[in-house]
């Protein structure tokens, strides 16, 4: 009994009790700020724009939250917030709590808003640069867009530019041509030194000269002496002539082939201006296409935005989960270390929020809608995320129905789809283009508009109609622009509806978008002549620009090729010299053995 | 700090039980070396307060340890990670999984396990040594230490007059 008084310590029981109540009571009074202070830290993380809360508050039994006053700002527009909800309230699962598992039976979120402006800027220094090096990226993207053929048609690009960002034919050739009269005057300036020199002709004279002297002395045997000499001399000569002469044919051979190449160069700055005023004006093709050239920018701007809301919502429909030995690894937000998931009897995700009732306060009414399965772990689950919402007598528009469902369950099969519907849209001055050009502004107009959204693994597909009904179109700038500009101005002015379809294929990063509508058979008649005209226009200024650049290259060339025909002038004079030397001798040859008649 | 560890020093040259100061420091070095908020440490906190361990030997070898964890942390975690993912253990990690007091025990997590296991294989053989330990310096080094030039200095230092005020403290209570 001794030996046991001696170890234990009853005072250390009730000091246990102590701390222990202290520590929970002091949890109690600071837990709803700890529980603020969590969400702003991990949402501003996850987001990399500030989240705010106003308040927060817990319920011990049933154990659960309200929060109050919770802005999340647009991560894009650090100025507005993405999201801003009045009251969200939620039950949590107390069992499963203790199993470190976050399960929400309800939850409801009350006046929701989106896009509101903040008074103070929610950008987070760390998400700055990011975000600055992203939009340096969008923004070369953009230029490279504007001088794609089909785009900026309205208002080409100028001239200068079109020629800096292009190759062109023509300087092609001109680098060729300027190559192969260097390489022809170097090999003619090696022939050159296979010709009869002038020493070799001054030879020849001398020899002449010196089987005139000996004649005169008339030896006999002398003048038949020189008969032969006089023979070989003229088999030299009329050598020399004939290879002078192949040389000269060579020469004219490649002269020509040189002085045809500079005429191609007409013809190469011909088809370059062709064919750059083919990219860049409209053509008979990018006629039937100008409402995708009008609206394609709203509209890629449109899918870029849902695509990249998608990719940031995607950690809560899927985690990245590693497997290793047959068991899931999955590393936790909060902690060090590798949770190692085993088999459960009754298997549940780490998080799960089974129903969330949503109100959307929009500036035209109220759209409510309920969420189901907000979990990453849908393989656990089993079951997809499912929500809907929906909108009826809202003000200026009759009804909105949004359904989707995200399937993440096999997540090497994702599925992921969404359907909606819009009736009755009532349109006041919506801008259907906004480029400088040519805006195009619907002034008053009523829109239908259903839509079919899928995403199955990578493979992404998209088929939105509209139709657009009772409008009144304004155009401006109509009288300032080109005759072009003018043509369409002019045609949708007098437009009272059509249709739009609209369809997105590819991947999340890389996707094609196509638009068609019945706006193009109108527009495509009405500025068909206005479009040859800038066509040609186009044609005209590019042929002079090019002639302009290359005019100095071209110059050099055909200084090139004048220094060539310095070089047929040694040719000829050459074949003068010996075939004067040739004419001016001694005539006569050996016939059988009989001394033909010469004269000098 | 100075009066906890001049605490530790006087209650090791005192006559008290070494058993309390090793099994101090033996629980400090589960707390220590596994993640503090685990449900295992709240029963540690318990033992320490009920049984007659020496108080200031486990707040000392806590911060020790826990040093010492936070640099050992990433063998604790490959420890735990190859015990969880062996296959022949594989049958008892899938019983414990379903089992609610050992989930919130959160021994699924490599860190936990990694630690806690380390900390169990060491606990004895910590416990044998540090007694003997304590002993040693009882016999043989204090006698030693008293008489060297360092403890000459040590006694004429501030910390050895914290210690000397504990110690008159003590002796009038």
């Amino acid at each position: 009994m001794k030996q046991l008084r001696h170890w234990i310590r009853l005072k250390g029981l009730v000091a246990f009790v102590v701390l222990a109540l202290a520590f929970l009571g002091l949890w109690y009074v600071f837990v709803d700020n700890l529980i603020k202070y969590s969400i702003e830290k991990l949402g501003t993380r996850a987001l990399g724009a500030k989240v705010e809360l106003e308040k927060a508050d817990l319920t011990l039994y049933p154990l659960g939250i309200s929060l109050v006053g919770l802005k999340a700002t647009n991560p894009d527009k650090p100025m507005e917030n993405a999201v801003e909800i009045g009251k969200a309230c939620f039950t949590i699962d107390t069992s499963n709590l203790f199993l470190h598992r976050t399960i929400i039976d309800d939850m409801s979120l009350e006046t929701v808003r989106l896009g509101t402006p903040r008074k103070t800027s929610g950008a987070i220094s760390r998400h700055r640069k990011v975000r600055k090096a992203a939009a340096k990226k969008e923004k070369r993207h953009g230029l490279v867009t504007t001088l794609l053929p089909g785009h900026g048609f309205l208002k080409p690009p100028s001239v200068e530019q079109i020629l800096e960002n292009e190759n062109l034919e023509t300087t092609a050739l001109i680098h060729s041509i300027e190559s192969d009269i260097a390489k022809e005057k170097k090999l003619w300036k090696e022939r050159l030194k296979s010709l009869p020199s002038h020493k070799k002709i001054e030879e020849y004279r001398k020899r002449i000269k010196r089987i005139q002297s000996s004649t005169k002395n008339g030896n006999i045997n002398n003048i038949l002496a020189n008969l032969q000499e006089i023979q070989a001399l003229k088999q030299d000569i009329i050598h020399d002539i004939s290879n002078t002469r192949r040389t000269l044919t060579a020469f004219d051979k490649d002269y020509t082939r040189l002085k045809s190449r500079t005429v191609e160069l007409n013809r190469a700055i011909s088809s370059d201006a062709t064919r750059l005023s083919k990219k860049y004006s409209l053509s008979a093709q990018g006629l039937s296409h100008v409402t995708q050239t009008l609206i394609g920018p709203k509209v890629y701007t449109w899918g870029a935005w849902c695509i990249k809301w998608y990719k940031r919502l995607q950690p809560l429909l899927q985690r990245n989960k590693r497997h290793e030995n047959g068991v899931e690894l999955v590393k936790p937000v909060r902690i060090n270390g590798i949770d190692v998931h085993f088999k459960e009897n009754n298997p549940l995700p780490d998080f799960l929020i089974r129903h969330a009732s949503v109100s959307v306060n929009t500036s035209a009414g109220t759209v409510a809608g309920e969420i189901r399965d907000i979990t990453p772990d849908q393989d656990i689950l089993g079951r997809p995320l499912v929500f809907t919402f929906t909108g009826r007598q809202l003000r200026g528009v009759n009804s909105v129905r949004l359904h989707g469902v995200l399937d993440h369950i096999s997540p090497a099969n994702t599925s992921d789809r969404m359907d909606f519907s819009l009736k009755g849209l009532q349109i006041r001055g919506m801008a259907l283009s906004d480029s400088k050009d040519l805006p195009v502004i619907i002034k008053t107009g009523l829109i239908d508009m259903k839509g079919k959204v899928s995403l199955k693994g990578e493979r992404l597909e998209a088929n939105v109609i509209a139709r657009l009904s009772s409008a009144r179109i304004e155009t401006t700038g109509s009288s300032k622009g080109s005759f072009l500009q003018q043509a369409i101005c002019s045609s949708l002015s007098s437009i009272k509806g059509f249709w739009v379809k609209i369809n997105l294929k590819g991947t999340l990063n890389n996707y094609k978008t196509s638009i068609s509508s019945n706006l193009d058979k109108v527009l495509a008649s009405s500025i068909r002549n206005a479009a040859a005209n800038q066509f040609q226009l186009l044609r005209k200024n590019l042929y002079s620009a090019i002639i302009n650049r290359t005019g100095g290259q071209i110059q050099e060339i055909n200084t090139g090729l004048k220094d060539m025909l310095g070089t047929r002038s040694i040719i000829t004079q050459r074949m003068g010299n010996l075939t004067a030397i040739l004419n001016g001798m001694p005539q006569g040859t050996i016939n059988n053995g009989n001394l033909l008649p010469f004269q000098r | 700090m100075l009066k906890l560890i001049a605490r530790l020093i006087k209650v090791l040259n005192s006559e008290s039980d070494p058993a309390q100061i090793s099994l101090a420091l033996c629980l400090s070095m589960i707390v220590g070396f596994t993640p503090t908020y685990s449900l295992h440490n709240i029963f540690i906190f318990l033992i320490v307060l009920v049984l007659r361990v020496n108080l200031s030997a486990f707040i000392l070898g806590y911060v020790l340890f826990s040093a010492l964890g936070f640099i050992l942390d990433p063998a604790f975690n490959f420890i735990g990670l190859k015990l969880l993912t062996s296959t022949t253990l594989r049958g008892l990690w899938d019983w414990m999984y379903n089992i609610t007091i050992l989930r919130v025990e959160r021994f699924n997590n490599s860190v936990v396990l990694g630690s806690l296991v380390v900390s169990l294989l060491l606990f004895i053989p910590l416990y044998k040594v540090i007694n003997v330990g304590i002993l040693r310096y009882r016999d043989h080094a204090l006698k030693w230490i008293q008489k060297t030039r360092l403890a000459k200095i040590i006694k004429a230092s501030k910390f050895f007059k914290v210690y000397r005020s504990i110690s008159s403290l003590r002796a009038s209570q």
